[in-house]
C-alpha cells in the first residue's frame, strides 16, 4: 500500500511523541505493544499492530534502561516492524521484525549522543541561572525535548520514504534460508525479553512458581488471564501470611535483587 | 493552563514579601499542597529528558521545583540564585514516578531552612535516591512490565488490544498518584523512603510470585521453537517434536533456551551479542532445515 500525506504526518509525529514521553512526560512508558497498534490504526491494519507489539512487548520485557543506563530502543523496533509489514502488504511480519531490531541495537547509539547533548544543554541552563534569566533559563530545559522528537521523528521519514523499496530488495535478493531463519527468529526472540526479565527477579527464592505457571499452560492450557489471577490469589495469600506475623526477617530489597 | 504548572499567585521578586524569619533562626514554612502538587506536575513533564553525564537529572529536579523555591526566598533574589545554582549542582538520578517523594522531603527541608538547610537537603537527596529507586524501578518498572506487561505483549499477539487497556487503565492510576507525591514527600519528610521500604519487603516478595508465574507460563506459549526432524527405522518414522520432545516436556526446547539465555546474561554476555546469535543460528538452522517455524 501507498502511504498517503496523513498517514506519514500522524506517524512521524507518534514516532516523536514516543521518543519524547519515553524520557520526558511517560504516559505510555514501554508500552510498545501499545504504540505498534496505534501505527496499525493509522496504516489501516489494526491486527498487524497487535501482533507485531506483541512480538516486540514480550522481547522487550525486562530491557527497560534503569538508573540511566542504556537499552535498545524496542519501540523504534516495533514501529519500523509494524510500518514495514504494512506497507509491503505481507501477512509474514518475520521480515519487519528482523530490520526493526536491527535498527533498535543501532538505535540506542543514539541515546549516549543524546546524554552527551545533555551535557551541553546543562551549561546552557546553568549559564543562564548564573545570569539571572530565569525565563531563558526555564526555557532552554526544552532543548531536550526538541532533540528528542527529532530523533524519534527522523529516523520514521527515512522509514516511511526508503522502507518499502528496502523490504522488497531484502525479499527479492535473500536466499530462503535468509528469511526462513529471520521467521524462526522472531518466534525465538521474546525469549530474551523473559530471560533478561528473570535476572532481576529473585528465581532462586521462587522458582518454583515459574514451574507452577509453566504447569498451568502446557498441561491445562489456560490462557495468561486466568494465570495472572491464580499468581494473584497466592501472592495475596502470601503477602496476608507474611505481614500477620511480623517477627519473621525480611531481605534487604537491594540484596534481593542481586541474589535472585 | 497557567494554574496547573505555575502557582496563580505567583509574584516577581519586586512583588513578593520578605521570607519570615522566627526567633529559632529558621523561617517560616510557605509552601501548600497546591504549591507541592505544581512541583510534581512540572517533574511529569521532564522526568529524565535533561539527564546528562554532568549532574544527571539535576536540571529536572530544578524545573521542577523551580516556583516552589520562588515562594521560599519570597523577595531575596540573591538567596534565591544560590538555591537555584544548588539544585542544579547537586547530583540527582531516581525513578522518575516516585522522586517527587524525595525531593518533596527535601523542599520541606528548605522551606524550613532556607540556605542553612541546603546542604541536609543535598545529602538526603544524594543519600536517598539509591534506595528510593531500587524501590520505584521494582514497582514501577518491573513488575507492571512482568504482570501487565507481559499479560498486554501475549494478548496483542493474539490479536486482542484488552491486555494493552488493562495496563493503560493501570498506569493511569498511577498517574494520578503521581501528581501529587511531592505532598507526601513534603509531610512524611526523610522518614519516608525507610518506612516505604520495610512494608514493601513482603509485598516485592508477593508480587515476585505473581511475575514468575506470569513469566513461567509465557515461556510456554509465547516462545515459538519446533523441529521438523524425524529419526526413521527402517519403516517407522518418529517425528521428533511430537514423538520425542514433547512427550518429555511440552515446548521442551522453548525452555531448555530460556534457562540458556539466562545463563548467558548472568555471565554478562552483551544482549546484543545473544539477539545477532540468536538470528545467525536461526538462519544456518532453517538452512539445514533443522528448526521449522
Amino acid at each position: 500500500m501507498e502511504v498517503n500525506a496523513l498517514q506519514f504526518a500522524l506517524l512521524v509525529i507518534l514516532a516523536g511523541f514516543r521518543t519524547v514521553d519515553g524520557y520526558a512526560t511517560q504516559m505510555i512508558p514501554n508500552m510498545h505493544a501499545l504504540v505498534c497498534w496505534l501505527t496499525g490504526i493509522i496504516l489501516g491494519d489494526p491486527n498487524v499492530g497487535l501482533i507485531v507489539g506483541g512480538t516486540i512487548q514480550l522481547m522487550s520485557m525486562g530491557a527497560v534502561g534503569l538508573g540511566g543506563s542504556s537499552a535498545p530502543d524496542y519501540g523504534m523496533a516495533g514501529m519500523v516492524a509494524t510500518v514495514t509489514a504494512c506497507i509491503t502488504g505481507n501477512d509474514d511480519v518475520s521480515v519487519g521484525l528482523a530490520i526493526g531490531v536491527v535498527v533498535a541495537m543501532l538505535y540506542v547509539q543514539l541515546d549516549v549522543i543524546f546524554k552527551i547533548y545533555n551535557s551541553w544543554v546543562f551549561k546552557v541552563i546553568r549559564g543562564y541561572a548564573v545570569k539571572r534569566d530565569y525565563k531563558k533559563m526555564l526555557a532552554s530545559c526544552f532543548l531536550s525535548h526538541v532533540w528528542l522528537f527529532l530523533q524519534g521523528a527522523l529516523p520514521m521519514v527515512i522509514v516511511l520514504a526508503f522502507g518499502k523499496s528496502a523490504v522488497e530488495a531484502i525479499n527479492a535478493f535473500m536466499p530462503a534460508w535468509f528469511t526462513g531463519g529471520l521467521s524462526i527468529a522472531a518466534g525465538v526472540l521474546p525469549v530474551t525479553g523473559f530471560a533478561i526479565l528473570l535476572t532481576f527477579m529473585p528465581v532462586k527464592k521462587f522458582y518454583a512458581f515459574l514451574i507452577a505457571g509453566y504447569v498451568l499452560a502446557a498441561y491445562l492450557n489456560l490462557s495468561v488471564l486466568p494465570i495472572a489471577l491464580l499468581g494473584a490469589v497466592v501472592a495475596i495469600e502470601y503477602f496476608r501470611l507474611k505481614s500477620e506475623t511480623p517477627a519473621v526477617a525480611v531481605a534487604e530489597i537491594g540484596g534481593e535483587l542481586e541474589d535472585e | 493552563m497557567s494554574n496547573f504548572f505555575k502557582p496563580k499567585d505567583f509574584k516577581d521578586f519586586d512583588e513578593a514579601s520578605a521570607p519570615v524569619q522566627l526567633p529559632d533562626g529558621t523561617y517560616e514554612p510557605v509552601l501548600t499542597d497546591e504549591d507541592l502538587k505544581i512541583c510534581s506536575r512540572r517533574m511529569c513533564l521532564m522526568d529524565t529528558a535533561a539527564y546528562s553525564y554532568a549532574t544527571q537529572n539535576a536540571p529536572c529536579a530544578m524545573f521542577a521545583s523551580y516556583y516552589a523555591l520562588r515562594k521560599i526566598y519570597g523577595n531575596d533574589e540573591d538567596a534565591f540564585n544560590v538555591a537555584i545554582l544548588n539544585q542544579l549542582d547537586c547530583v540527582f538520578n531516581a525513578t522518575p514516578p516516585v522522586s517527587g517523594l524525595l525531593l518533596g522531603a527535601g523542599l520541606a527541608i528548605e522551606d524550613k531552612g532556607h540556605l542553612n538547610g541546603v546542604n541536609a537537603e543535598n545529602d538526603l537527596k544524594v543519600g536517598l535516591m539509591g534506595p528510593i529507586s531500587g524501590i520505584g524501578d521494582v514497582f514501577i518498572w518491573l513488575l507492571p512490565m512482568t504482570i501487565f506487561g507481559s499479560i498486554a505483549g501475549y494478548m496483542a499477539q493474539q490479536g486482542s488490544p484488552v491486555g494493552i487497556l488493562l495496563w493503560i487503565a493501570m498506569w493511569v492510576a498511577l498517574y494520578f498518584w503521581r501528581m501529587q507525591n511531592y505532598v507526601q514527600g513534603y509531610k512524611a519528610g526523610a522518614s519516608v523512603v525507610t518506612k516505604m521500604g520495610d512494608k514493601l519487603n513482603v509485598l516485592t516478595d508477593a508480587a515476585s510470585i505473581l511475575g514468575l508465574t506470569v513469566v513461567g507460563s509465557l515461556i510456554y506459549s509465547s516462545v515459538k521453537i519446533s523441529t521438523p526432524l524425524t529419526f526413521a527405522y527402517g519403516e517407522i518414522s518418529l517425528g521428533i517434536q511430537e514423538g520425542v520432545l514433547d512427550q518429555i516436556f511440552p515446548n521442551l526446547l522453548a525452555v531448555l533456551l530460556a534457562v540458556l539465555v539466562y545463563k548467558l546474561i548472568k555471565k554478562g554476555v552483551k544482549l546484543n551479542w545473544i539477539i545477532l546469535g540468536i538470528l545467525a543460528v536461526s538462519c544456518v538452522c532453517a538452512g539445514f532445515g533443522i528448526l521449522a517455524v
